[in-house]
């Protein structure tokens, strides 16, 4: 039996259009729109052609997708110009991913959720899970999709490069009532953590939307900004006069963009209107709103939990022929998805201190 | 009397970095005060006047970081003297990294030579810091070592003189902690018996 529904689902997580299928294959449009839609039993060599071109085993094809998300319902992190052919391929890859988890979850145990919606404002939100966190209120998160993972979300890595789309979340509306956040790779890591945070914010304060509101997305990244750069910290640590080169070492301290700390002060009242613009104009001209000085580069956290799984189950190194033949996807796949994912933290005992800045200088 | 040796660029840029970044932080701050002003009182912009107030917030920003003899210079308010440790600085305004003409004065002139000026009681440097707006509205510094003036010429000399840095890309930071311990996920009782039967 061959799945239209997984047909589908394989297409839109490679991004490709029925039209662009059809050529591959050498068959029409139509008939892959039948296929798709339960109305043609391909043969076994145009399945057979579809798996080889697709570059996944025949067998994913062989039952429907356990998971679907339809991405209107899903609180995106994205550019208002992200196509929506990139938007329901990244929900793909986490569908594919979601598969993965329930298949490992047979034999591994699971992190308890304790991450609780709050109505409260975003502010005191953070707080609480900044307390749930046991980070106290002036201190820097030190890695925060590790805590994340650890207070019960599952953080997916999808192996998909999709430069208008951050990340998304949603509450599972199965049984396992899962929080998810979702993170596309290769993106800045104070970017990357910003983006998690918003996510947290939304899964928090809006875990009952189905559909957000632009005030919801202001909302979720109110709380980021609490989370990363509580306000309290930020007034003691943000000294005036502010300029860039005294906020640049906050940036490596609390691990967000100098950007986010610019709109911090100003959020907190610490810098004027009028500043505020003088000091984006002067990230413009020094080029800084798309790249940030590299020495003060913020490393890429990476989430663990499905990697982990993987290890238990398939051994470490992980045997990817036993894990492939279970999951039925390609070596080439899995092997790119766990590159996405964290390995075994080093085996030290000693924690490095957290966002250090080397001083090279002595002080005045 | 033993003259001292000429310190490197690289040296000299290293013990003076915690000036470099205050003075920075001075200019960034002055910069944006002196447009502020214009701005507010809507009054068009006079550099010389633009300049004087960038010097006052970064004489105020080394005095308040903690520097000790910062002073404007009197006689025409146009430079900045200190003293940091051994090291006695002069800051001018300048078009580019060539040294200002010094004009009559015999301290300035003096200054351009590095070998006058020798306390007996401390090993002792001096060092000019040329400033200049840049075309992004923020500023470029030139340290310099001082060589020779010839006042009948009117020719000045350096040793060597090289930008200084914006401090924030001389900023070298340790990674954020990573997690120490690996996430408390194990294989279920269930699926160990079933693995150990097998």
């Amino acid at each position: 039996m061959f799945s239209g529904e997984r047909l589908r689902q394989a297409r839109e997580l490679l991004c490709l259009t029925q039209t662009d299928l059809a050529k591959l294959i050498g068959r029409s449009q139509a008939a892959i729109a039948n296929i798709e839609a339960g109305l043609l039993e391909p043969s076994a060599e145009v399945g057979e052609s579809i798996a080889n071109r697709m570059r996944l085993p025949l067998t994913f094809f062989t039952d429907r997708p356990r998971f679907h998300f339809p991405a209107e319902s899903l609180m995106f992190r994205a550019k208002a110009s992200a196509s929506r052919r990139e938007t329901v391929a990244a929900c793909r890859h986490a569908e594919v991913s979601l598969e993965l988890i329930e298949l490992l979850e047979i034999s591994v145990t699971q992190i308890p959720i304790r991450l609780q919606k709050s109505s409260q404002t975003p502010e005191v939100s953070a707080q609480h899970v900044r307390h749930l966190f046991g980070i106290s209120g002036d201190q820097p998160i030190p890695n925060l999709i590790d805590m994340v993972e650890r207070i019960g979300v599952t953080a997916l890595a999808l192996p998909i490069d999709l430069a208008k789309i951050d990340a998304f979340s949603t509450w599972l509306t199965d049984a396992s009532r899962r929080p998810i956040i979702a993170v596309c790779r290769n993106k800045p890591g104070d970017r990357l953590r910003f983006n998690v945070a918003h996510e947290l914010g939304h899964l928090v304060l809006h875990g009952e939307l189905m559909r957000l509101r632009p005030e919801d997305h202001q909302h979720a990244d109110r709380f980021a900004a609490e989370l990363l750069m509580p306000g309290a910290a930020m007034r003691k640590e943000i000294e005036t006069p502010v300029t860039l080169s005294r906020i640049a070492p906050l940036k490596v301290r609390w691990g967000v963009s100098i950007q986010a700390l610019v709109r911090r002060a100003y959020d907190l009242g610490i810098i004027a209107t009028r500043q505020y613009r003088y000091l984006f104009e002067q990230l413009s001209v020094r080029g800084w709103r798309t790249n940030e000085p590299s020495n003060l580069a913020v490393v890429q956290e990476r989430p663990r939990a499905l990697r982990k799984m993987a290890e238990i189950v398939y051994g470490t190194p992980i045997d990817y022929g036993r894990f492939c033949s279970d999951a039925r996807l390609s070596v080439s796949y899995l092997k790119d998805l766990m590159d996405c994912y964290a390995q075994a933290p080093p085996l030290t005992t000693e924690a490095m201190p957290s966002g250090k800045v080397i001083q090279l200088r002595s002080s005045i | 009397m033993k003259l001292p040796k000429v310190p490197s660029p690289e040296e000299s840029l290293e013990k003076l970095a915690p000036i470099f970044t205050e003075l920075y932080a001075g200019f960034e701050s002055g910069i944006f005060k002196a447009r502020e002003y214009f701005e507010v009182e809507h009054i068009v912009t006079d550099l010389s006047v633009a300049s004087m107030l960038i010097r006052l917030h970064v004489k105020d920003r080394l005095l308040k970081a903690g520097l000790k003899e910062v002073k404007l210079e009197n006689h025409s308010l146009c430079g900045l003297d200190f003293i940091y440790k051994d090291t006695h600085v002069r800051v001018w305004k300048s078009d580019d990294h060539n040294l200002p003409d010094p004009g009559r004065s015999l301290a300035r002139q003096a200054f351009y030579q590095y070998n006058l000026e020798f306390p007996d009681r401390v090993p002792y440097n001096k060092f000019i810091i040329l400033w200049n707006l840049n075309n992004t509205g923020g500023v470029t510094l030139w340290l310099e070592c001082p060589k020779d003036f010839d006042a009948e010429t009117r020719v000045s000399e350096v040793h060597w003189f090289v930008p200084v840095p914006d401090p924030a890309r001389a900023i070298k930071a340790e990674p954020m902690s990573r997690p120490t311990q690996d996430l408390p996920i194990a294989r279920r009782d269930s699926a160990k018996k079933a693995s150990s039967k097998g």
